[in-house]
This record gives C-alpha cells, sequence and structure tokens, in this order.
C-alpha cells in the first residue's frame, strides 16, 4: 500500500457536494492536501502552474465539458507527466465506451459510487504500474529513445512485464513514433492490429501513415477507423454540447461515426502552448 | 424510444452521484468514530450495482448493447469481486477464496465481466453452505472465470431461464474474438459439491 499522505491530490468537479465528497473519499485513503476546482479553466490553470500528484476529475464538468475533453488536452499539450496520476471518476456506465474507443485514456477510471478500500486498491495499482515504468519514462522525457526502447524490450520478456504486455507494446511503437523511425512504429501498431482491434493501434497506423506522407493512398477519406455500429448514451440534461470538437473524442451523443480530422491544434482552446519535454 | 433511454440513463446516473455522497458521508462517520459500516456501504453499492444492471438490460432489450473490450488484468479483477463481497459474506460465516491463474491481461469489458461475477457470487452465496470460491484459468485461446460453492446446487438443469440469466447469456455472447463468442455454463460439477457457473470468454 502507498503512502498517500505527502501526495498532492486535486479534486475536479462543478458539484460543490460531490467534490466534498470525493474530498471525504480521498482523506479516507490518507490524503492530507486536497485541492480543489472548480471548472474547466480553473483545472487546467492550477494543472499547469503546479502539477498536483493525483488528479481525480469528474466526467461532467458542466459548460458543455467533459473530463475527457480536458483529458485530451492535458496530453496533446504535454502538460500531464507521465508520473501523475490522472483518473476519471463517472455514474456513467457508458464511460467505458469512451475509454473503449479513444486514443488518450486515462490511468484508470472508478464508477461511482465507490468506497474508499476500491480507490485504494486502484490507485495502488497505478503506483505500482508507474513504478515499473519509471525507469522508462524518465529516458522518453530526455529523448534517450534507444535506452528507453532497450528498457521496454528488457521489460517486455520479464515476468513482472507481463500484467503489462499492452502498455509496453504500445510505448514501444510511441517511442518508434517519436524517435522518427515511422515504419517501424507502423509495423508495430500493426502487430498489435493483428491481435486486437484497439482504437490507439488503429489511431496509430494513421498517424505513422500521416508521417510518411501515405495517409491519403491508405486510408478512403470517408472511412472511419472507430466502428461505426458503437453507441454512446449520456443523461440529457448533461449531455456536453460539442463546444469544442477535437479529433478522436467521441462527443457523448448517441451514435459515433468519428472520422479521422486534423489531428493537431496549433492551440488549444483554453490559450495554453504546448510545454517542452522536462 | 431514444428519449426514453435518455431519461433512463439520466436518472440512474444522479442516483449514482446521489449514493455516492451517501456513501462518502458514512465513510467519513466510520473514520470520526471508528466503527464499520461495511454492510450499509455494502447495500448502497448493491442499489448502485442494480441500477446499472437495469439500464443494461434495457440496452439488450433494444439491442444496442456493446462490450467495452478493453485489456484487463484478470488477478485485479478477481481482487475486486473479492473485496466487494468477502466481508459480505464473512457476515454470515460464508468463507469466498479466489485462486486466480492468469498473471496475463485479457481483452473484456472489465465492468460488465466485474458486475457478472459480482452478481455469481451473491448467487453462490445465498445457497453455500460455508465456501465460494472464484477462480480464473486459460486453456487455448480462452478465459474461464468459475464460481462454485458447496450448497445443494441448481434443482433442474438446465436452470429455468430468468431475466438475470438472460442477460448473463447476452453479455457472455457480446464478447467476440475471431468469430468465437464467450459463453455461460451452468452446472452440478462444481469441485465443492454444489453449483458451478463457467464464463468463457475468448
Amino acid at each position: 500500500m502507498a503512502d498517500y499522505s505527502k501526495k498532492r491530490f486535486l479534486v475536479i468537479d462543478d458539484q460543490p457536494q460531490a467534490r466534498d465528497a470525493l474530498r471525504t473519499i480521498a482523506q479516507q485513503v490518507g490524503a492530507f492536501a486536497v485541492e480543489f476546482a472548480t471548472n474547466y479553466q480553473d483545472a487546467i490553470f492550477r494543472i499547469r502552474n503546479n502539477t498536483p500528484d493525483i488528479i481525480l476529475c469528474d466526467y461532467m464538468l458542466g459548460e458543455g465539458r467533459s473530463g475527457q475533453q480536458m483529458l485530451e488536452e492535458l496530453r496533446r499539450f504535454s502538460l500531464l507527466p507521465d508520473e501523475t496520476i490522472f483518473m476519471m471518476v463517472t455514474g456513467e456506465q457508458s464511460y467505458e465506451q469512451v475509454v473503449s474507443a479513444v486514443e488518450l485514456i486515462p490511468d484508470d477510471y472508478i464508477i461511482k459510487p465507490f468506497s474508499p478500500d476500491k480507490l485504494l486498491l486502484r490507485l495502488d495499482r497505478i503506483v505500482a504500474k508507474k513504478l515499473f515504468f519509471a525507469g522508462y519514462y524518465k529516458e522518453k522525457r530526455k529523448q534517450e529513445y534507444a535506452n528507453a526502447l532497450a528498457i521496454l524490450e528488457a521489460s517486455r520478456d520479464s515476468e513482472a512485464g507481463r500484467p503489462y504486455r499492452f502498455e509496453i507494446l504500445r510505448q514501444r511503437a510511441e517511442v518508434f513514433l517519436a524517435s522518427g523511425d515511422v515504419q517501424a512504429a507502423e509495423a508495430a501498431y500493426r502487430n498489435i492490429l493483428d491481435n486486437y482491434e484497439f482504437p490507439w493501434a488503429r489511431a496509430g497506423v494513421a498517424r505513422s501513415l500521416h508521417k510518411q506522407n501515405r495517409l491519403r493512398r491508405h486510408v478512403p477519406k470517408s472511412t472511419g477507423w472507430l466502428p461505426a455500429h458503437r453507441t454512446f448514451s449520456m443523461p440529457a440534461t448533461s449531455r456536453p454540447a460539442s463546444a469544442w470538437p477535437r479529433a478522436n473524442t467521441p462527443k457523448p451523443s448517441r451514435s459515433l461515426t468519428t472520422s479521422p480530422k486534423k489531428r493537431r491544434a496549433t492551440t488549444c482552446a483554453s490559450g495554453c502552448s504546448p510545454r517542452p519535454p522536462r | 424510444m431514444q428519449r426514453l433511454l435518455d431519461i433512463l440513463a439520466s436518472g440512474v446516473h444522479d442516483a449514482k452521484n446521489q449514493l455516492f455522497i451517501a456513501e462518502s458521508m458514512i465513510a467519513a462517520s466510520e473514520a470520526a468514530h471508528g466503527i464499520s459500516m461495511g454492510e450499509a456501504r455494502y447495500a448502497i453499492e448493491a442499489a448502485a450495482n442494480r441500477l446499472s444492471r437495469t439500464l443494461t438490460a434495457y440496452h439488450l432489450l433494444r439491442d444496442d448493447a456493446t462490450a467495452a473490450i478493453t485489456p484487463s488484468i484478470v488477478s485485479d479483477l478477481c481482487d475486486e469481486v473479492m473485496l466487494a463481497q468477502k466481508k459480505h459474506l464473512a457476515t454470515r460465516s460464508i468463507t469466498l477464496s479466489v485462486a486466480c491463474s492468469v498473471l496475463d491481461e485479457w481483452p473484456l469489458d472489465r465492468d460488465l465481466i466485474t458486475d457478472m461475477l459480482n452478481n455469481a457470487v451473491q448467487n453462490a452465496g445465498r445457497y453455500a453452505r460455508q465456501s465460494v470460491r472464484l477462480s480464473a484459468t486459460t486453456d487455448d485461446g480462452w478465459l474461464s472465470l468459475i464460481v462454485e460453492d458447496d450448497g445443494p446446487g441448481f434443482a433442474t438443469l438446465p436452470p429455468d431461464c430468468g431475466t438475470g440469466l438472460m442477460v448473463a447469456e447476452r453479455l457472455a455472447s457480446l464478447h467476440t474474438r475471431r468469430e468465437r463468442h464467450g459463453s455461460l455454463t451452468l452446472t452440478n460439477d462444481s469441485a465443492l459439491g454444489g453449483a458451478r457457473f463457467e464464463l468463457r470468454l475468448p
């Protein structure tokens, strides 16, 4: 069991009662410092200025914003170090449909209601995983890609790495892509797709092809790479309006027929700029 | 029909948020007074699970239920069922044990499968004399999740097909991989002498 008393928690929720409930549960797992963010902008501001160790973010943030949008903004603009834990909190069963269909996912998500014991179990699991990848994260951040790959290759066959098989394969493909070895990246993603239809691997193939300038030849314009039959049902009252459409974010609307859009925006909605790797 | 679904989903969502507030207040009281109110929290979570299950059954009837398949660590799944059920069963002098020999991730719908296993363990606990066992094994590209008890077993086989069973069977078959479908088998071949629930996933 990890010690959470020295970790800085950030609870993001627009509902005051729900914020208090999350803080109470976090305190039961040992949290001492629990900060609040009451809306989207406030949360981004706090994370940019002083990144917390553990973020508990509600999926419904009000004003048409969702926790998933926030997560994607944080990830795309490198505001979230690999070591930070991002846990999505939701009363929605359908959030798991989102997680299974998008490229950028939280470290984990937890469905309300849940006990402090359950949160502890989930957090301990993420801490163990981040510890397993700690050496790799370091090399990746220094852009020492050969070292990062060597660590992944070694962990691939280790007994301790067995539960993280897919994550190792994914990170390996990411490193190929980041280091500019786009052919190797494409092969790595396709290899994964031979076994499982992961949306992040599909997106990875598209990214590799895009970097090779072969995208147009291989992906017919009208073909979405997400299965068209998936449906998302969200409560009508709290359905986020499509205030901010983004590539790969299924808008929480009924039918999802997302097609690949322009992949990277140059500025984000909150006016932040990418942070250089630390 | 979509409007009805939205109303139901919204109601379930709001109810679960309220239940979470209730559970956090109980957790705070437990800490403040050094008492254990595990059964109260169990009842709250059981109510939330019922709501979720109702919504899932409605999706199945509309034929628009889909499994959200992600790689999940099987032993983590077993640990969560253990955490959710062990203390509750212990209040009725029933021991829940877990034997998970699967170290790898398996592609499955974590929430649906966890709920099905929780449900199977609850059912087993209702008939068990003193023990319920959850085990996980793999063979030839299949994952088997088995819940056994030492009770009197099913009176008739196959058992009468209630709504719960119909839902479970259809949820199992939503797990497909390379043209193979998940399945559910209920028998009296339990190693403990009672009923045996086996969920097989490709």
